[in-house]
């Protein structure tokens, strides 16, 4: 069985025909073409390597099948940078090395976007309760709190122009 | 170019291989209705699906049509009236975490769907499916093994197999055995709402029907649920006295099950020191909520201290036998874990009333 549906990722709106026990970790991958979107555990929802923003909030992609985000904006790594730059969160990544094989930071810094266009305020608790659900298997997560806190500081207004 | 200048894509080619169910989001609850009762024992609900779909990554359910409820409307209301709280069952769980009413009223329901998961989780995650959701155990559905290598081990008890092949001692696994399966009991929402005697209101085609969360969870590993009902809302009641509550829970990883989990609320007297009832529900330890009667009795008719909730924390799971080291350690847990879980509650009850 398939099902037709309308989705807008990234600014740009799209029509699939989507199979119905299709997740929308698998669409945006091998559809669309965004292998930003990491895929890790694979549809049990312990590594937070699929997190993408659905209505500006985060989720896992590997847990949330296609034909339920019909109608809805998708925001993937690919669609944060501002006008063809890096957002002040990937730039503070960059900065401070908060990056070492980098398979995590697609979704850690989907997870830092969705805090901080909710708080921009976000303490270093905020911090950690947010990531909780993303884990990262090499930098120890020191450097990427520290480039949160930096990032938190450029961040002056919301920069998901797609939202 | 649309309309708003976004460039327009159709991307055509649909995946080759067959799906694994057929997916349906009836706009109306009389067709969902219909289509749990026509499809019964085939058909599944799918509120947030975060546990529906690691249930069919690890194949411990298969059902042949997933029956969304993401078109259904006005099951996703936090209301207080004068007598009671009334949470609709598709209420996320980010959503009771952040509700003011909720925090305000009954904090242990807010302090439980905080330690729920991750953020990603708790966004789309419902009270429903945090209630209704299916047991865990790694011999069952929760090892990172793919269904290639569970194939060539024998099956556990609720996979088809003939026993439990769960380890005796172990911390993700009961202290506390009923009936054959030592799958613990879970649900942190679950917990806290059988702490504060809840009820759940179900419907299906046959009508609505009113079950305490007590009875609702009747049995090891059991739920008083039909495969064609729907939770439609749990409701606490309003005692009228002061009432306070509290949640504490050890998990191993961030966003963990509990290995045990504790949710505890006390009603006052109207000198709003003495203890007139006092609930202490434990999760992790036994396959349904694990009610510390031998800690309540100790509590209630006393003025609340420290002493005494230290004391009644001593008192918790006693009375169990058999015990190795994680057994041990579970049930050491579960004893600070009720105390903190008191403290919490005494100390919020004076925010509260
Ligand atoms: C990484 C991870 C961590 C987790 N951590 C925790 C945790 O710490 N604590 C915890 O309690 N849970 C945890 N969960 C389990 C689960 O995801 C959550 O409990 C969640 O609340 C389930 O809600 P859902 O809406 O996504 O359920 P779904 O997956 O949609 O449903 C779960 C089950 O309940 C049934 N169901 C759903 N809604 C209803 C309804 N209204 N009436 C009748 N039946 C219904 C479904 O048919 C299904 O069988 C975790 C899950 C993951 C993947
Ligand atoms: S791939 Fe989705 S959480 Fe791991
Ligand atoms: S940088 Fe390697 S997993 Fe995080």
């Amino acid at each position: 069985m398939t099902s037709n549906i309308n989705l807008k990722i990234n600014g740009a709106r799209y029509a699939f025909s989507v199979r119905d026990d299709e997740t929308l970790l698998e669409l945006l991958r091998t559809r669309v073409g965004l292998t930003g979107v990491k895929k890790a555990c694979d549809a049990i929802g312990e590594c937070g390597a699929c997190t993408v923003l659905v209505g500006g909030r985060a989720i896992y992609s590997c847990l949330y099948p296609a034909l339920r985000a019909d109608g809805a904006e998708i925001v993937t790594i690919e669609g944060l940078a501002v006008d063809g730059g890096l957002n002040p969160i990937q730039e503070s990544f960059l900065k401070l090395g908060a990056i070492q094989c980098g398979f995590c930071t697609p979704g850690m810094i989907l997870s830092t976007q969705a805090l901080l266009e909710e708080n921009p305020e976000a303490s270093v608790q905020d911090i950690h309760d947010a990531l909780s659900g993303n884990l990262c298997r090499c930098t120890g997560y020191e450097k990427i709190i520290e480039a949160i806190m930096m990032a938190k500081q450029t961040y002056a207004k919301p920069v998901s122009r797609r939202g | 170019m649309s309309s708003d200048g976004s460039s327009e894509y159709k991307v055509e080619q649909a995946s080759t291989s067959d799906s694994r169910f057929q997916y349906f989001a009836p706009t109306s609850l009389t067709e969902f209705t219909e289509l749990l009762e026509k499809n019964y024992d085939h058909a599944k609900i799918c509120a947030g699906g975060t546990d529906l779909l690691v249930q069919i990554t690890q194949c411990a359910l298969q059902p042949k049509y997933v029956v969304s409820t993401s078109h259904l409307e006005g099951f996703d209301k936090i209301e207080l009236n004068e007598d009671a709280l009334n949470i609709g069952s598709l209420t996320t769980v980010r959503a009771i975490e952040k509700s003011r009413i909720i925090n305000q009223t009954f904090p242990v329901l807010s302090e439980a769907a905080h330690e729920i998961g991750a953020i990603q989780i708790r966004n789309v995650a419902t009270l429903g499916g945090n209630i209704c959701q299916n047991l865990k155990c790694a011999e069952y559905n929760q090892s990172h093994i793919g269904q290639f290598m569970r194939e060539s081990i024998k099956p556990c008890l609720k996979a088809g197999g003939t026993a439990c092949i769960a380890p005796f001692d172990s911390l993700r696994h009961v202290v506390v055995e009923k009936g054959i399966c030592r799958a613990p009991f879970v649900s942190d929402l679950g917990l806290a709402l059988h702490c504060l005697d809840s009820s759940l209101t179900i419907l299906s085609r046959r009508g609505e029907r009113i079950v305490p969360i007590r009875q609702f969870y009747f049995g090891p590993s059991e739920f008083d649920l039909k495969e064609d009902e729907f939770v439609k809302q749990a409701t606490v009641s309003i005692n009228g006295s002061r009432s306070s509550s509290g949640f504490a829970k050890y998990k191993q990883t961030a966003n963990g099950y509990a290995i045990v989990a504790v949710a505890a609320s006390i009603l006052f007297e109207t000198d709003n020191s003495t203890c007139r009832k006092a609930s202490i529900s434990i999760g992790g330890v036994a396959p349904s909520p694990y009610e510390a009667v031998e800690a309540e009795s100790l509590l209630e008719g006393k003025k609340i201290d420290g002493e005494l909730i230290a004391q009644a924390s001593r008192a918790i799971l006693e009375s169990v036998k058999h015990r190795g080291v994680a057994r041990s350690f579970k049930i050491s847990l579960a004893r600070s874990l009720a105390k903190a879980a008191l403290e919490k509650a005494v100390v919020h009850g004076v925010d509260v009333n």
